[in-house]
């Protein structure tokens, strides 16, 4: 009876379950496509055409179709169509690791002898096992227009090993997975207080671990085919992890993002042997030279802050010939690091003039930076035709995915992203996002706004709270005083250092949770400008930034003070 | 005037970018006193230098068309300083995790666009052992650089050729940090040596186990350990020790151990005890680089003497004067002259402190160290005698190129510049100027504490 009974619950959970793996049910699987300015690959004209994508694919694509019986159809008339963006490197979908409990994290017995898990060295670990298809990520990367993403693990020297997923809604993880466990990730960041703890000490550990996987790989093929008389090699995960990328299987993608970095990835390159994707570069055209060709390269979009030309100071008649001499150095730093920022900006554009295979990576940027970033370095000279193929085309070739993905063609994923103006115009809007036939609208409102938490209401501020500021040389504290005063506040800092002496905010301007305002104080003499930008991340609390212009810039944080005085 | 100055300085640095390969240059400095070194002192003369290797040493030499000519008259001319103790141009100086690192490599940590090359080259040096730190008994393998500032490729601050070198620590910091720090061995003096004997003999085994394979004794291959690799290296003779130490018991310590596995290569370093056993350091051919008058920043470093230099030269050490520091590697030929004033040092043998015996030490002695023919162009000219008080250097050139010129010595001579960098009007802070010996240790021991003021040799 019993048993009968376990049968029969395990019939309906197994039901159950496949429901529940099942995808997201649509009421059609055909789309048409109406009339869109479509933009086939990069380096072509937008022309007007329509496009079917059926179960997932492109399955036709001109100017003269009808739309089939079954089709829903998506009138895009006067919209700029463009192929689905691929993401070659990020962190996409993937579990945020649980916090570790440091008294319960496996510590050598001395810092010198680390095991692999324990230095942090995990290249057996797979993103395909992390994935989830509920996280976040997933969805602000296909809102932001991309289609698929390279994803990798998070870690140190050799975090694991990538899979290229899908960025469509889903219930299963597995269903995501495009191509499993296709690369390996690298980088010299390394683990705290145990060896390789530099990355003087990477380096050298991953030349043992290139030798070793070889040595690894020549005793298991002695063993097997011969075994008589020989030790059984006792099976390492690690090597065998590695193996990929020693016989060049999988490609190393190698974080490394200013010339020095480079450097020690091109060295190990050189040394080792094996292919590598430069990754999450920053600053490379110093050394552009030493790349081996036809090594792709993935710029981060972190760029350095915008420096706009009237930031530059103009030198006072009123100022006395001391302050002169400062404003003079002032002026050549400037202009030293504006040349700076310029090399920096001009990355891509050097890049496509030399016809380097690159793209772009998302490891640490937030989703609403990316088209801004692009439109920057267009702006600073990369042709827009460079810039579609970095988020198409190019991402396609290096990850080895061009017969699926990256143009607008008969039998390639029907990944598409629709735009109201041409898409690296300023004014441009996401309005759709397909991914595998899979249709997203993006609402107005929420394609303006990038992540739907900063929108939250907070409320009156009015009251008293109680901030600190992260100074050189230690904490600061005070009181600031919010008034209400139409939609905008009065505001009131006084320091705990000079009590009862209260400075009066000016230039405020609120903005949703986020308030900005500036500050004259006079510090040992010296008068100061402050600006604060809070971010009212409570009704209670708020965090931000106070910039002291020339001096820097510091974490400031405060709490409302629920008892009045 | 300013505009025109902005504009060289964009020159500059577009120049340095496209530079790819190790350059060097022709020149001709004319009518010098020349400091040979090896040669005695040569007034009246003329050095050519093309390809950036001395070609002519004389008078009256005419220059080749299109070659710069130098007059320097009334001005100083001698070898480019060498340092045998230095850790400019790196961004890693410890690996501290363990008291053998002998697999690792400061080579692959070198920063090319450390200001602390210029301020050096400011001083006369063209040529520093960029070493790695003293947290272990047995550091990392250390570089030897050339002082090429302007260079954006770390490859081309390396000197192509020199032998390898290693770092060894004895006595308060490996113990601190493996002891004290970890509760390991090293704990005491005696654990240090045990340390390297260890260490000699696990290389031996390991070497037993790649013979026993190669043999066909065994058919499952041992893994590869740069680490023991690298120690039967030291054995093989092919790597040169540079031992941090400073007393003298335990500088016979570690001369008993490299007898007893018949290590000969050898050069201490700092060696402040070294006038106690500078006999038994000769007799050993051991050599020695040492501070002119630096001490008693711990505890075992009170039993010292300006002295010291002088007494180990007249000795037969050979023996050299380093810095170890950003600010000291500016004025070594001050350093150098202390050794006339302790102990009566000659003119000449005061020079060789800083040029042909640390290349000595560092085996590059054919090379540079000394004004002849057929060596590389690392030349210092200086306005007076480089051992008088008022000497200041003007011009230090490396493989015949000019890379300082004090008549060219601009403010900002940053090569690598943060486009996100706060410009203050008020000042500007730098970590430049650091003593780097225990560098990134206390980070290690205190989890995020650092203190650049103390002074960590």
């Amino acid at each position: 009876m019993n048993r009968v009974l376990f049968l029969c619950l395990f019939v309906l959970f197994s039901q159950f379950m496949l429901a529940q793996s099942s995808e997201i049910p649509s009421a059609t699987d055909c789309y048409f496509i109406k009339n869109g300015l479509v933009v086939i690959k990069p380096g072509q004209n937008p022309s007007k055409s329509s496009i079917v994508i059926r179960n997932g694919l492109i399955t036709e694509v001109g100017a003269n179709i009808t739309p089939p019986y079954d089709a829903k159809i998506i009138n895009v008339d006067s919209m700029y169509v463009y192929p689905g963006f691929i993401d070659p490197l990020s962190h996409t979908g993937l579990k945020e690791p649980e916090k570790e409990d440091k008294s319960k994290e496996d510590k050598p017995k001395s810092p010198g002898v680390a095991t692999f898990t324990q230095a942090g060295i995990t290249p057996q670990v797979l993103a395909s096992q992390m994935i989830n298809c509920k996280d976040k990520s997933i969805n602000s990367m296909m809102e932001s227009g991309f289609g698929i993403s390279h994803t990798v693990p998070k870690g140190y020297i050799l975090p694991g090993q990538g899979s290229i997923i899908s960025l469509k809604e889903s219930n299963s993880n597995e269903n995501l997975i495009l191509r499993k466990d296709i690369s390996m990730v690298g980088e010299l960041k390394t683990k705290r207080g145990v060896f390789p703890s530099t990355l003087i000490g990477a380096m050298s550990r991953l030349r043992e671990i290139n030798k070793n996987t070889d040595i690894y790989l020549k005793n298991i093929a002695a063993y097997k085919a011969n075994p008589v008389g020989m030790e059984r090699p006792a099976h390492v995960s690690e090597y065998e992890a590695f193996g990929g990328v020693t016989n060049k299987s999988k490609p190393l993608f190698f974080v490394a993002d200013k010339p020095k970095e480079i450097h020690r990835a091109v060295t190990l390159q050189k040394d080792l042997g094996f292919d590598i994707i430069l990754s999450d570069v920053k600053l490379i055209t110093p050394l552009i030279d030493i790349i081996k060709p036809n090594t792709p390269i993935l710029l981060s979009l972190k760029l350095p802050k915008e420096i706009k030309d009237e930031d530059k100071v103009d030198s006072k008649d009123s100022l006395d010939t001391k302050k002169k001499v400062q404003t003079e150095e002032y002026i050549r730093l400037t202009a030293k690091k504006k040349e700076s920022y310029d090399l920096y900006l001009s990355q891509a554009k050097i890049l496509a003039e030399k016809n380097i295979l690159f793209s772009f990576s998302y490891m640490d940027i937030s989703t609403s930076d990316i088209l801004k970033s692009i439109r920057r370095l267009i702006a600073a000279g990369l042709p827009e035709n460079n810039a579609l193929e970095a988020l198409t085309t190019s991402p396609a070739k290096i990850l080895n995915i061009s017969a699926i993905a990256g143009t607008i063609e008969k039998g390639k994923l029907g990944n598409l992203v629709i735009t109201d103006k041409p898409l690296f115009d300023e004014k441009s809007k996401i309005k759709y996002v397909i991914v595998e036939g899979q249709v997203t609208e993006l609402k107005k409102s929420d394609s303006s706004k990038t992540n739907k938490n900063d929108d939250k209401k907070v409320g009156d501020l009015s009251g008293t709270w109680r901030y600190e500021v992260e100074v050189e040389g230690g904490t600061q504290y005070g009181n600031m005083f919010f008034e209400k005063d139409g939609s905008s506040y009065t505001i009131g800092v006084e320091s705990d250092e000079t009590p009862s002496e209260v400075d009066q905010g000016y230039d405020i301007s609120v903005d949703r949770s986020n308030i900005s305002f500036k500050l004259d104080i006079e510090n040992e003499g010296i008068k100061m400008t402050v600006k604060l930008d809070l971010n009212f991340t409570s009704n209670t609390n708020f965090e931000g930034t106070a910039e002291i212009e020339g001096m820097g810039s510091f974490k400031i944080s405060g709490v409302r003070r629920l008892i009045p005085d | 005037m300013k505009i025109k100055y902005i504009l060289s300085l964009a020159i500059i640095f577009t120049l340095s970018i496209a530079q790819s390969q190790i350059k060097t240059g022709d020149l001709l400095i004319k009518n010098s006193t020349a400091l040979t070194i090896t040669n005695g002192v040569k007034e009246n003369t003329d050095i050519l230098i093309i390809n950036g290797k001395i070609n002519k040493i004389g008078q009256n030499i005419s220059p080749p068309p299109g070659v710069r000519v130098i007059d320097a008259k009334g001005m100083f001319v001698m070898p480019g300083i060498v340092d045998a103790h230095s850790h400019i141009g790196l961004d890693v100086v410890n690996e501290a995790t363990n008291p053998n690192t002998a697999d690792v490599f400061v080579g692959d940590a070198l920063d090319p666009y450390d200001v602390g090359i210029y301020r050096a080259l400011a001083g006369g040096v063209t040529i520093s052992h960029a070493m790695h730190g003293s947290a272990n008994a047995v550091g990392g393998q250390c570089e030897t650089i050339k002082h090429r500032y302007g260079v954006y490729n770390p490859d081309d601050l390396r000197m192509e050729g020199a032998p390898r070198t290693i770092k060894f620590a004895l006595g308060e910091n490996p113990i601190r940090v493996h002891g004290e720090g970890n509760n390991i061995v090293p704990n005491t003096r005696m654990g240090v040596e045990q340390i390297f004997r260890s260490s000699f003999r696990e290389a031996l085994a390991y070497r037993g186990k790649w013979d026993d394979y190669k043999n066909g004794k065994t058919r499952t291959s041992p893994e590869y350990n740069l680490r023991m690799e690298t120690m039967l290296d030291i054995l093989d003779g092919k790597i040169i020790i540079h031992c941090h130490s400073y007393r003298a018991d335990e500088i016979l310590m570690l001369i008993d151990v490299l007898r007893d596995f018949g290590v000969k290569k050898i050069c201490f370093q700092h060696v402040n005890e070294g006038f106690k056993v500078a006999p038994e350091l000769a007799e050993y051919g051991a050599m020695a680089s040492v501070f002119s008058d630096w001490w008693a920043y711990k505890f075992e470093v009170y039993y010292s003497t300006a002295y010291n230099a002088a007494i180990l030269t007249k000795n037969g050490v050979i023996t050299s004067i380093n810095s170890d520091s950003g600010e000291l590697i500016r004025h070594l030929y001050h350093e150098a002259a202390k050794t006339q004033r302790y102990g009566g040092l000659t003119d000449g043998e005061a020079l060789k402190l800083i040029t042909i015996n640390p290349a000595t030490q560092l085996g590059i002695e054919n090379r540079v160290g000394s004004l002849e023919v057929g060596k590389e162009a690392d030349i210092a000219i200086f306005n007076n005698h480089p051992l008088s008080i008022y000497a200041i250097n003007q011009l230090t050139i490396v493989d015949g190129i000019v890379r300082f010129d004090i008549q060219n010595d601009n403010d900002d001579m940053r090569l690598d510049v943060d486009p996100d960098e706060e410009i203050s009007e008020l000042f500007i802070e730098t970590n430049q100027n650091n003593d780097k010996c225990m560098q990134g240790v206390f980070e290690y021991l205190f989890l995020g504490e650092t203190d650049h003021s103390k002074h960590q040799h």
